[in-house]
């Protein structure tokens, strides 16, 4: 693999397991209850957060 | 004559509005918290010149022409860790009115961990000063030393004519060092955290904005982007550098040292960077602040301290700049680039970044000496008293960081030690935090064991670099120095789980942790809120814009409003509410929390406050304020 891909994939496969987890720890422990509206909005938020960083780092490995 | 204009210029704002809202620091909770009061934005913006530290400009537009744009990179991977901060440990420390990173530890452990803590974050925070004191020297020698007229102001010729020492003391490192730590103290003396983050605001404003455009002026000045992107080799397009090469930026070692572990480190356990967020004037505005942050406003100074190096990297290939080493990149094209009074806009950037970092750290380590120390030795005293001491000891730490300026400036192995000091105390304090609020069988005896443990392991890993080597990830280097925060993590990890699973102590099982780990954040917010659980499951509401009365003969105690201003805010008697100026761009200057009494029975538009909150709030006859509910 394209050493730019096995960097990509890398930081955001183990990046991502770590985010999850915390997110899993988060929901197990009552820290956000996704019942409340405040704490739904935070929860998708911070997913697309994610998932914005990874698409533009994407993009922008593709381009180059 | 422009550039020393500007510069002058540039001094005379900061310090005179530093100074300034120094009126508004009337507590040691305005001291170090400025009030608690601040919006979003403000506190967002003033913490992107914080982050953009005293060496940013010098050493990401180094990584520029050397990587190219992965110089971004550290600067666009916190978001991994960033619910940890948001939903956990923010909530945690402010709805405890916690002061300090230390003052959590005894709550949540016992004293011991607590004095640990006390010494790892000060010879931390305070060696933290000396190098950035350092760092300021060489890079204010760079702009200094070939410019008389800055030489003049920074008043380095008068020092040079006065005292020669024979050559031992650099004046030209040393002068502007001093000078710009003065002027720091001198506004953190008089506002604290307030001062702090109105001139970081100004401060994070101007290094955005002359970073950015210094950016623009040299892609314009290669000529335009098409050449300037085509010019670049492809390695230096891509976002990230080579996965383990090379060895000293590396983008596994950028991304455990800086992503992961970095991360924590910084937004959790600085001190500084705490205070920042505890000013916010809830934790809503906190959560935002930090958003703000990390989504925007960090990517955008990451190309502002970079952008020049990926410019220079043009000019040095094409043979239009030549540099002896990559260090002086930033300087040199600024100089090259940069018209006159331009470059002093430059010149004034690189200032704002280093002394917006310097006031933060200074800020910093004088909580700690006080929340930590002064407050457990004299207790009992009026806040008046620890005001004053928190005065006098950030000018005792000022003095003391310049004190450190030629020491480590001449002896080089206690700079390097330093430097190796804090990179051994961030990862197990990282663990040990991350386990303390995951998990609340985690003893007070493993907490000082993963500290020890950690540390420990570290200093071992200085002197038997191939400790590291199994978790290197095949980079090939002999001191593995970015990695070894990630060995660090993982021995303390280790530890902490032992100790969590074979050793759970008695005391620890038996203290009330209410609000101190993540099962019980919502019973802290009900705490903090005033004891209304009610006002914990709603959203936060704003009332309209109201008018006041002034209770001045006491009859009413703190603020009443109407019933039905009550209810549309989902608020009762005995909550805490936030009144501010309704005038949204002073971001919380004119504001203050107060309990809420009865409900009046008057208009409902009408707002009764207290003389007391009249004055802590710092508000003006004849506005209208807004109310919000605190949670």
């Amino acid at each position: 693999m394209d050493d730019r891909w096995f960097t990509f994939f890398y930081q955001y496969g183990i990046g991502s397991a770590i985010f999850c987890a915390l997110m899993f720890l988060l929901l197990k422990t009552k820290a956000i209850k996704l019942k409340r509206t405040y704490d739904r909005r935070i929860f998708y938020l911070l997913i697309a957060g994610l998932v914005s960083f990874m698409f533009i780092h994407g993009t922008w490995s593709l381009i180059v | 004559m422009l550039d020393a204009i500007v510069v002058l210029l540039y001094f005379t704002l900061i310090v005179g509005v530093g100074v300034w809202v120094g009126k508004f620091s009337k507590t040691t909770s305005d001291f170090f918290f400025g009030g608690r009061r601040f919006s979003w934005w403000l506190v967002g913006m003033s913490c992107v010149a914080t982050l953009v530290g005293s060496y940013s400009f010098i050493q990401y537009s180094q990584l520029g022409v050397n990587y190219g744009m992965s110089s971004m990179a550290a600067y666009t991977n916190d978001w991994y860790m960033l619910p940890i901060f948001i939903l956990a440990w923010l909530p945690i420390i402010y709805y405890n009115n916690i002061k300090s990173v230390p003052e959590y530890f005894e709550r949540r452990f016992n004293r011991t961990v607590r004095q640990m803590v006390i010494v790892m974050l000060l010879i931390y925070l305070i060696g933290y000063i000396g190098i950035n004191l350092l760092t300021i020297g060489v890079a204010m020698k760079s702009i200094v030393a070939g410019n008389p007229l800055l030489q003049t102001i920074f008043g380095v010729r008068v020092f040079e004519k006065m005292w020669s020492m024979g050559g031992l003391l650099d004046w030209n490192l040393l002068v502007p060092a001093i000078v710009i730590a003065i002027l720091s103290g001198l506004y953190l003396h008089a506002g604290g955290q307030t001062s702090v983050i109105i001139t970081d605001l100004l401060q994070g404003f101007l290094l955005l904005a002359v970073g950015l455009s210094v950016v623009v002026i040299g892609i314009y000045y290669v000529g335009g982007f098409s050449t300037f992107w085509s010019g670049l080799p492809t390695a230096h397009k891509l976002p990230f550098s080579g996965f383990n090469e090379p060895a000293k930026y590396s983008a596994v070692g950028v991304f455990w040292a800086d992503g992961i572990i970095g991360s924590v480190s910084f937004y959790c356990i600085n001190q500084g960077m705490l205070m920042r967020f505890l000013s916010a004037r809830s934790v809503h505005d906190g959560r935002k602040a930090i958003i703000f942050v990390i989504a925007l406003l960090m990517p955008f100074a990451a190309i502002a301290v970079g952008g020049v190096g990926w410019v220079g990297k043009i000019l040095v290939d094409t043979g239009a700049l030549e540099i002896a080493s990559s260090k002086e990149v930033f300087i040199r094209v600024a100089q090259l680039i940069c018209a006159p009074g331009i470059y002093g806009f430059v010149v004034a950037a690189v200032i704002a970044a280093l002394m917006s970092t310097l006031d933060t750290l200074i800020a910093a380590a004088s909580a700690i000496v006080v929340n930590d120390i002064v407050r457990p030795a004299f207790p009992g005293k009026e806040d008046g008293y620890y005001l004053k001491q928190a005065k006098r000891i950030s000018l005792v730490i000022t003095a003391f960081g310049i004190f450190l300026i030629p020491v480590f400036d001449q002896f080089n192995s206690i700079f390097r030690a330093l430097t190796h000091f804090t990179a051994m105390v961030m990862p197990p304090l990282v663990v040990v935090t991350l386990v303390s609020i995951f998990f609340k069988k985690f003893s007070s005896r493993g907490a000082f064991w993963t500290l020890i443990i950690g540390s420990a392991a570290l200093l071992l890993s200085v002197f038997f670099p191939v400790l590291v080597k199994p978790i290197a990830q095949g980079i090939q280097s002999e001191s593995f120095s970015m990695m070894r925060s990630l060995f660090g993590a993982i021995v303390s990890a280790i530890v902490a789980m032992i100790f969590l699973i074979f050793n759970q102590d008695k005391d620890t099982l038996e203290k009330d942790l209410t609000g101190l780990t993540m099962h019980t954040i919502d019973e802290a917010a009900i705490q903090y809120s005033g004891g209304s659980a009610k006002s914990v499951d709603k959203l936060a509401f704003s009332s309209d814009a109201l008018s006041y009365e002034v209770d001045w003969k006491d009859a009413y105690k703190d603020i009443h409003l109407s019933n039905s201003v009550m209810e549309k805010l989902g608020v009762e008697t005995g909550d805490l509410v936030f009144i501010t100026d309704e005038r949204w761009w002073l971001g919380g200057l004119r504001s203050t929390h107060a309990i809420l009494s009865d409900p009046h029975d008057q208009a409902d538009n009408m707002v009764i406050i207290s003389k007391e909150i009249f004055d802590r709030g710092n508000f003006l006859p004849d506005c209208k304020l807004k109310i919000e509910n605190a949670i």
